[in-house]
């Protein structure tokens, strides 16, 4: 019970940076969901800012490995490697644990913290039996292809549950490293390759690690455990967090608006209002997908960050007070999205070539995001009254 | 209100340009329901401002049978009488997933507008270009300016900016029985359109066993009506056999509205081959026969053959057909369009015969179908869908008890 009491005081910074994709939305809810309040959101330039000192944990969820290695840089790569040597933690999922992984012989200058093979790298890959768009990424002079997508099963010690894969890698690990092992696939799992190829690939190969490196630890999954809807799976995230002593202090305060009242309210309902109209505009794009660095996005992932925004925005809707850092560049980012949508339908109408503007779409959706979830965690940690004050101040 | 409808209901002022949200409170509900009763209601409350109500039945947008009906209530400029009208397809389920399961329109604006509604917001949205267009071209406007073909667009065409007693409001391309001249009131507000997106989630508050007794509900709806499709659903709009026939060789398909079981629409097409099933470059193939009854009624003044394509003339202008079939003098296709031209321009607020008396439902299902938010024309098809069956599910769905009488105006 104490170790649960004292993990909820972590200090974890989450990667929403170059490469990130919007999976990183499930680790928040998630972690909101198991009373987490001590989140913070981290991008490239936080990081080259060593902001990672201040956190106990550093999470790079899924994404694109390669845009997060440029963004990064030769100097933030380094600077996580430090972290974790002096004593951080690294919780890799997917991209993250790709960036961490050295696989092969001539890996990318990346993290290449952990030397452990994986089986879905080969220089001649099997074919695709669907989704032959985004079931093959190029890595030096072979391919890390996915063999499956979708819910499978992982077993560790004598217990078996479900979690969501969507490219994360198979690993050939020595035991002493070895959380849990793919054991299964179930009725909801996508073969992108042959079955038997797949099964071949997958079974029994390790699906989560952990690897001390230094002072810390590495983490490195292929299965999202953070996806919401796979509550064992986000109880084995949990159990993992346990085990991990907070010793950061956090990041420094940032300076905040403390928006109350019917300025609050105004500030909301325009957010509101874009947003809403952006939900809409991504509702009507139909079968789009944009080639964004080695990742392959598809107009639902957009539709999926706008609808977490109206909900984040409709529960902030409900509070008297709202501590917010840079109100007016928040504004701007939810006209920014709405603007780049209402481009899209327009130029996607016509057949036109749209990644630039889905490239900025993204970040925009990004920032707003980050901004949005700062001010909600912002809030439970400070706990404020209706007339603006911090009830911390008075206990 | 926690289950079945949304927390709140809109008031919205034209004169103001401003738009009050109020909570729908269990009491409310638990007295009037909802659909025409609940509208009336609100209707009473709000009469000052000449409110037009837009309203949804308790079960709109669930998963009952049949359960696409809004209801729109106002006085009348026909009859000098509040009445309501029906709109269905998918607007009526797109209303109360806007996060407003009731709008109150009060007073006029002073320019054209429209109100946008979308995730409980409520945009004021300046509809000087709209005004003048028709009712087709007005609606893709909108659609595109929002970026999104599904936006169900409620609009009046040149009648009802007119404020000729003989329009109607239009549901997205389609007239849909509005036969009290509420597109005139929409005109005399310069209100062009109500457009909604309703992506909202309702909350059920014994989920299991409404879907429970809804599936069995289906099954018996299905099977009192099976067989029933098109022409033969249509008995109430005594379709003459000539006008049948006509209708049969242009025949492309019949439609259902939202979660209705029983496809009495049907959309001929007379620009094309009606057995294209693909989409062509024809932008314009034919029109949906969504209003029965005016199609009988057109069918009777001009040639069979003509009668859909008066029918799309009638939609494109915000013209009640079944009020300006009488009317018609030129028995030819181009001579009547002309002259509904000049009728929905025309300003003599007393052309249309007030014949018609205030909303008087046709039988009992019929009227519980109006407080329900069910198809009448499925429930006048279907015993099972009767006032006691609704109470039962009404009090599984809200927690609140009701009873056969609660679904009596």
């Amino acid at each position: 019970m104490e170790r649960i009491t004292m993990a909820k005081s972590l200090k974890i910074g989450i990667f929403i940076g170059k490469g990130a994709s919007y999976s990183w939305i499930w680790f928040v809810k998630t972690f909101d969901a198991l009373d987490f309040n001590d989140i913070f959101f981290l991008d490239e330039n936080d990081v080259l800012h060593g902001q990672l000192d201040h956190f106990d944990c550093f999470i790079l969820p899924g994404g694109d490995p390669f845009q997060v290695a440029e963004g990064l840089g030769e100097q933030g790569l380094s600077l996580v490697r430090s972290f974790v040597e002096r004593g951080g933690t690294y919780i890799g999922v997917c991209a993250g644990t790709y960036l961490a992984l050295r696989f092969c012989e001539d890996p990318m200058p990346w993290l290449n913290l952990v030397d452990v093979p994986i089986r879905n790298y080969a220089r001649t890959p099997p074919e695709a039996v669907r989704m032959q768009y985004k079931y093959l990424v190029p890595y030096r002079d072979g391919f890390v292809f996915h063999p499956v997508r979708g819910s499978l099963e992982v077993t560790t010690g004598d217990e078996v549950f479900k979690a969501p894969l969507y490219g994360g890698p198979p690993m050939v690990a020595p035991p002493e490293m070895r959380l849990l092992d793919y054991s299964g696939f179930d009725a909801k799992t996508l073969y992108l390759i042959d079955e038997h190829e797949a099964q071949r690939t997958m079974l029994g190969h390790a699906a989560g690690i952990r690897v001390p490196v230094g002072g810390g630890n590495l983490y490195l999954f292929g299965p999202h455990f953070e996806h919401p809807h796979y509550p064992r799976a986000n109880q084995f995230l949990h159990e993992i967090l346990c085990t991990i002593s907070p010793l950061a202090d956090g990041p420094p305060a940032l300076p905040v608006t403390l928006l109350q009242g019917p300025e609050l309210r105004r500030w909301v309902t325009s957010l509101r209002r874009d947003v809403s109209s952006s939900r809409v505009l991504a509702n009507g794009l139909t079968d789009l997908r944009w080639k964004i660095g080695e990742k392959v996005w598809e107009d639902e992932k957009i539709l999926y960050f706008v609808n977490e925004l109206l909900k984040l925005l409709k529960d902030l809707t409900r509070y008297d007070v709202l501590p917010v850092c840079d109100p007016a560049s928040l504004r701007r980012e939810a006209q920014n999205m709405r603007m780049h949508l209402a481009e899209i339908r327009v130029l996607s109408k016509d057949g036109m070539e749209t990644t630039r503007q889905a490239s900025a779409l993204i970040d925009s959706t990004k920032k707003l995001s980050k901004g949005l979830y700062e001010s909600y965690f912002m809030f439970k940690r400070q706990h404020w009254w209706s007339n603006g004050e911090n009830n911390r101040t008075h206990s | 209100m926690d289950n079945m409808y949304t927390e709140y209901y809109l008031v919205v002022d034209l004169a103001t340009g401003t738009a009050e949200e109020i909570e729908l409170e269990e009491e409310f509900v638990q007295e009037y329901v909802g659909g025409a009763k609940l509208n009336m209601a609100l209707y009473e409350e709000h009469k000052d401002g000449e409110p037009i109500v837009l309203g949804t039945g308790l079960f709109t947008g669930t998963l009952v049978p049949g359960s696409c009906l809004g209801v729109i209530t106002a006085k009348s400029p026909v009859t000098g009488k509040v009445a309501h009208a029906p709109f269905s397809w998918g607007a009526g389920a797109e209303l109360k997933l806007t996060g407003y399961s009731f709008v109150v329109i009060k007073n006029a604006a002073e320019a054209p507008t429209y109100l946008w509604l979308h995730d409980e917001i409520a945009d004021f949205v300046d509809a000087s270009a709209l005004w003048g267009k028709n009712v087709w071209d007005a609606v893709d406007i909108i659609r595109d300016e929002q970026g999104e073909d599904r936006i169900q667009v409620l609009s009046i065409g040149k009648a009802g900016e007119n404020k000729v007693t003989t329009a109607q409001i239009v549901n997205n391309y389609w007239g849909d029985g509005d036969r009290f001249g509420f597109g005139a009131l929409f005109g005399a507000k310069n209100l062009k359109a109500v457009a909604m997106r309703g992506m909202g989630e309702l909350e059920i508050d014994d989920a299991d066993a409404f879907i429970e007794k809804t599936e069995a509900l289906l099954g018996v709806v299905k099977k009192q009506i099976a067989g029933k499709s098109g022409f033969s659903a249509l008995d109430f709009a005594n379709i003459p056999a000539a006008l049948k026939a006509a209708a049969e060789k242009q025949m492309h398909r019949v439609e259902a509205d939202f979660n209705n079981p029983l496809p009495y629409k049907f959309f001929l097409k007379y620009r094309e081959d009606p057995t294209t099933m693909a989409s062509t470059k024809v932008e314009e193939p034919g029109v949906l026969v969504s209003d029965p009854i005016g199609y009988a009624a057109l069918g009777a003044a001009v040639a069979p053959e003509d009668a859909a394509e008066v029918l799309e003339a009638c939609f494109k202008l915000g013209l009640n057909p079944v009020a300006v079939a009488g009317k018609l003098t030129a028995k030819d296709k181009a001579g009547a369009i002309a002259e509904l031209e000049k009728m929905a321009e025309s300003s003599k607020a007393d052309a249309f015969d007030a014949v018609l008396s205030p909303f008087a439902p046709a039988s009992e299902r019929a009227e519980a179908a109006y407080i329900a938010g069910i198809c009448p024309v499925l429930a006048a098809a279907a015993e099972a869908l009767n006032a006691e069956a609704l109470a039962e599910l009404a009090s599984i769905g809200t927690g609140l008890d009701f009873d056969a009488d609660a679904f009596k105006l």
